[in-house]
């Protein structure tokens, strides 16, 4: 009987752990549905914002820098950047794919900046019929750039298709769009990365719609690895990491140099508005997702004014 | 010596099961070598080919043939308790399906260093989600042929998984605004082989990318290998029940 009771607890204790392991793992692994936004918002720490005004001037005062940088997120295939910069306007930027394939590079002499790819133009459409395939190739774009009222990081979405969470604009004097919706600040502790002392800070914008979270290098103030969580009708997150960070080395100039080869041709984006629907022209039908509503179509609401308010976030 | 014994017959049951993993090895060589695929992408087709096809077809028929020739009631006499040779096959699977993965590893690595193309780099995790799957599988598949003769037991896993995976597909996705939808997706996620969270565990998402900071990268992660480690002794504990229930009487089994 004694061996028996023995048994029963040996297995009675077995199926326990093994209940509340599971229990736990489900729990961990159950979807996240997001943090409510509300408690997302981030309090304003006046040393975690001074960490983060002080990566931004260490990258506005400095001479050059470059760095490698990473950008990956859930269910997207991870994006290189290679990024030159140098004062007062010079830039380059090399896009490299996850089989290390370079998909692209933008470059900025000063007063323009190119773009150009090595195989064909991925901002043509590739059904779009009415461009040949010889025609994709031996492309490129130009732009003018007026110094600290560009942005790089636009530009890079030529390139691929993650935009870094920093524009590298930032060294030539740009202002993101999003610094005045900052809520605040927030220290985070300290972590290593790459065997550097990093100081850890979280930033929460437009009452948390985005939030950044940034591992800033003791050594030069500068960003190892940044997150980007994006929360609109899903929630979007993305992780860039820096390396290979060179502040105030000396660039060569021939890295930002480019003319076009013989041959080749400026691509000019197509504009939007021949796109656009005439005047009595019949809307075609389309359904979109409804924060609340499940799905709603435009015929749902036939015979009926509908005014179609189309805005961005973030 | 008799668990040595059990777990060599996994090896040499079936002269197929050599072929087997000399066509898997070729199979991962060719994918490599035509495609020059990424590391996520060769993964991918790691976690299915070697996590899920590789133990349907080393374990097709693993008990099935020894209970359709008889073999089985000399097997399980006692004083031999039958769980025992339910978990020494088991045991001589997942030996088997981790000596494939190395050597998978070591034919990329080859082939990496003589081409000179592509990346390695994330691989060794994706080579162990697909062993922790391969064992989840084949935990699956041993149970199942206690009751299924010879070797249907795997084509019944494989016709199953497919026709499940067709219907999840759908139902989630058209329910994808309904509150079922998360019940639905929940149900399929969980109690199944995990092949969506191993796909995470090997792809880093848990390390990097989950929405929280601080003290993030492990737990999930380890929630998710105790997950599949779970799900593996729960399909063999179900195996081992039933074969340890059933009467075998004859060559009629």
């Amino acid at each position: 009987m004694t061996k028996l009771k023995r048994r029963i607890g040996v297995w009675a204790l077995i199926l326990v752990g093994g209940l509340s392991l599971e229990s736990w793992a489900l729990h961990t692994l159950r979807p996240s549905a997001g943090r409510w936004r509300s408690e997302a918002v981030v309090k304003d720490e006046p040393v975690a914002h001074a960490l983060y005004d002080q990566m931004t001037a260490t990258m506005r005062d400095a001479g050059s820098l470059s760095y490698e940088c990473t950008y990956s997120s859930p269910g997207r295939k991870a994006q290189r950047y290679l990024v030159w910069l140098k004062k007062p306007n010079y830039f380059r930027v090399e896009a490299i794919n996850a089989r290390g394939a370079r998909t692209g590079t933008l470059v900025g002499d000063g007063s323009h900046l190119w773009i150009y790819w090595p195989g064909e133009c991925p901002q043509i459409d590739p059904d779009d019929k009415d461009v040949p395939p010889e025609a994709r190739l031996n492309l490129y774009m130009m732009k003018a750039t007026p110094v600290g009222r560009h942005s790089i990081g636009h530009e890079v979405m030529n390139l691929g298709p993650h935009m870094p969470i920093i524009d590298p604009s930032t060294f030539h004097g740009y202002t993101d769009s999003l610094q005045p919706y900052i809520d605040g600040a927030a220290g985070r502790g300290t972590d290593r990365i790459a065997g550097q002392e990093c100081d850890v800070i979280e930033v929460s914008i437009m009452n948390a719609q985005r939030t950044w979270f940034f591992w800033i290098s003791r050594e030069d103030h500068l960003p190892r690895r940044m997150k980007q969580i994006l929360r609109w009708i899903g929630t979007s997150v993305g992780v860039e990491e820096w390396s290979n960070v060179a502040l105030g080395s000396d660039i060569p100039k021939d890295k930002f140099v480019w003319s076009p080869p013989e041959g080749w041709r400026q691509w000019i984006p197509p504009d939007p508005e021949t796109k656009l629907l005439k005047p009595g022209q019949v809307a075609p039908d389309f359904a979109l997702r409804s924060m609340d509503k499940g799905r709603i179509k435009l015929s749902d609401y036939r015979n009926e004014i509908v005014w179609l308010y189309i805005w961005r976030s973030g | 010596m008799r668990a040595y014994e059990l777990i060599k017959e996994t090896f040499l049951r079936r002269r197929s099961i050599a072929v087997i993993h000399l066509i898997w090895l070729v199979l991962y060589g060719l994918f490599w070598w035509l495609f020059l695929p990424d590391p996520e992408e060769y993964g991918r087709f790691l976690l299915l080919w070697g996590g899920f096809l590789l133990p349907l077809a080393l374990s097709a028929g693993i008990l099935g043939d020894d209970i359709a020739s008889g073999r089985i009631c000399l097997l399980v006499t006692k004083p031999f308790w039958a769980g025992e040779l339910y978990v020494y096959r088991l045991i001589g699977l997942s030996l088997q399906g981790a000596m494939q993965f190395l050597l998978a590893a070591l034919l990329v690595f080859v082939l990496h260093t003589v081409t000179r193309r592509s990346s390695v780099s994330g691989l060794g995790l994706w080579l162990f989600a697909s062993w922790l799957l391969f064992n989840t599988v084949a935990a699956l598949s041993t149970s199942v042929s206690v009751v299924i003769r010879r070797v249907h037991n795997s084509l019944l896993l494989l016709v199953t998984f497919l026709t499940g995976a067709t219907v999840a597909q759908i139902l989630i996705s058209n329910l994808s605004n309904h509150p079922l939808g998360t019940v639905v997706a929940g149900f399929f996620r969980y109690p199944f082989p995990p092949f969506e969270l191993l796909r995470h565990l090997a792809k880093g998402d848990y390390a990097r990318e989950s929405l929280s900071l601080g003290g993030w990268r492990i737990p999930t992660s380890i929630a998710c290998v105790g997950h599949s480690l779970i799900l593996t002794v729960v399909y063999a504990g179900a195996g081992i029940l039933l074969l340890t229930r059933r009467q075998f009487s004859g060559p009629r089994d």
